[in-house]
């Protein structure tokens, strides 16, 4: 860090510790994003499933040729600890319907950097159904744009039909490397802006970087997403017990309390919350392994319909290796 | 990429300028010497092929001196690839 940077460490408004973001997606927007959150003090919870390639470098600049081949989550993580003493949780996974709420997780604020339109609507989504404030940002080519809202409408279904035609994602269209950096900036400044309790919403930034023009583009109130913004009904709460010899996947907690309806979203659920985890428990074909045994409320699932055995709300499933040693 | 950049200032703008240009290939930079100093071994790990140069007759000037945070930074990048990849001439920007 040079001495003008640390000049303007004064001029930086700490958030340290006090805030939790998750960030979907480390590529081109993310990686901005991050830094720019990480910077702040913002505790991040990574959320990407892709490696680093070759073509991604020269505008994912939290990458270096040395990361090549390497999980995005895992180099990022690194890099931000490094520069930047971050506290960052990486979680392993793509966002769809079945999955939102398990990998966006408890956090204050979640950002999809993306670029995919599938995931901005499900991003949008999560925040009306939570009532937390959300950041959507887009680029391709020499356009870029911003939105967010702040927990209600007017949000992103207000603006875009999510049945609409195919858009371009910045993969597929081709981005200029300081044009998703600059983009990505701007998402993290209305992210510390919301979470420093700015409630100024509802507008849309469209960034021209070739005509160097930006408009904000207000939307009239009103939203009627809300109601039936949630994907599915509230999923049943489980208590996973983790043995004492599988915990150091886990964080050393005992227990894991994750959201699903049946073992097969409960043991998905306890992977995207820590990533690895499932390779201990099942084989590679996603079938529990022979010395392991899963007990659903005391009973034994290959007594009951495996992995797909439904689970009640409270239910506890029991993890017992069956024989020590030889498997992590 | 042909042509040079001297980047101006050592703050957060120059950095996140600086990083966005190596990363996107402009082939010499010209940095003052705390960022340089601070930068240099992160920028050759970005793009090997970058040189960090004490001085360049054809680097155009970027970033000016009021740019703080690495959204400026960014966006000065981004104006000094249009200028160096002669897109057009770029007007000043317009917020509206
Ligand atoms: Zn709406």
């Amino acid at each position: 860090m040079t001495a003008a940077m640390q000049r303007e460490d004064r001029s930086v408004e700490s958030l340290r510790g006090a805030r939790r973001v998750a960030v979907i997606g480390a590529g081109g927007l993310g990686n901005p994003v991050a830094v720019a959150l990480a910077e702040a003090g913002v505790a991040l919870r990574l959320v990407d499933d892709d490696r680093v390639e070759l073509s991604n470098l020269p505008r994912q600049v939290l990458f270096t040729t040395a990361d090549l081949g390497r999980p995005k989550l895992e180099a990022a993580r690194d890099a931000l600890v490094q520069r930047f003493g971050a506290e960052v949780e990486c979680v392993t996974g793509r966002l769809d319907a079945t999955n939102r709420d398990a990998l966006i997780g408890e956090v204050d604020l979640a950002i999809d950097a993306t670029d995919d339109p599938a995931a901005r609507f499900l991003v949008n989504d999560w925040g009306l159904a939570k009532g937390r404030p959300v950041v959507i940002g887009g680029v391709h080519r020499f356009l870029g744009m911003v939105f967010a809202h702040a927990g209600h409408g007017p949000c992103f279904r207000c603006l875009f039909e999510e049945e609409g035609p195919e858009v371009e994602t910045c993969a597929a269209g081709g981005v200029l490397g300081p044009m998703a950096g600059w983009v990505g900036h701007l998402m993290a400044e209305r992210a510390l802006a919301l979470l420093n309790g700015d409630r100024d919403t509802g507008y849309l930034t469209t960034l021209d970087g070739l005509r160097r023009r930006a408009r904000k583009v207000r939307l009239p109130d009103g939203c009627d997403h809300a109601p039936v913004s949630s994907p599915r009904k509230p999923m049943a709460a489980i208590h996973i017990k983790i043995p004492a010899s599988l915990r150091k996947f886990v964080a050393n907690l005992d227990t894991v309390d994750v959201e699903s309806e049946d073992v097969r979203g409960a043991l998905d659920a306890l992977e995207a919350r820590h990533p690895g985890v499932k390779s201990k428990l099942c084989d590679d074909s996603g079938n529990v392994r022979r010395f392991i045994n899963i007990y659903a409320n005391s009973e034994d699932i290959r007594f009951l319909d495996n992995l797909e055995t439904r689970l009640v709300d409270g239910a506890e499933l029991q993890i017992v290796p069956a024989i020590a040693g030889g498997w992590y | 990429m042909a042509g040079a950049a001297r980047v101006i200032g050592c703050g957060r703008a120059a950095e996140e300028c600086a990083t966005y240009l190596a990363a996107a290939g402009v082939g010499r930079l010209v940095l003052e010497a705390p960022l340089r100093e601070a930068l240099e071994g992160r920028l050759a790990e970005l793009n090997p092929d970058v040189r960090v140069v004490d001085g360049a007759l054809d680097a155009i000037d970027v970033l000016p001196e009021s740019a703080t945070s690495r959204a400026d930074g960014a966006r000065a990048a981004l104006d000094a690839l249009v200028v160096l990849c002669g897109a057009t001439s770029p007007g000043p920007w317009r917020w509206t």
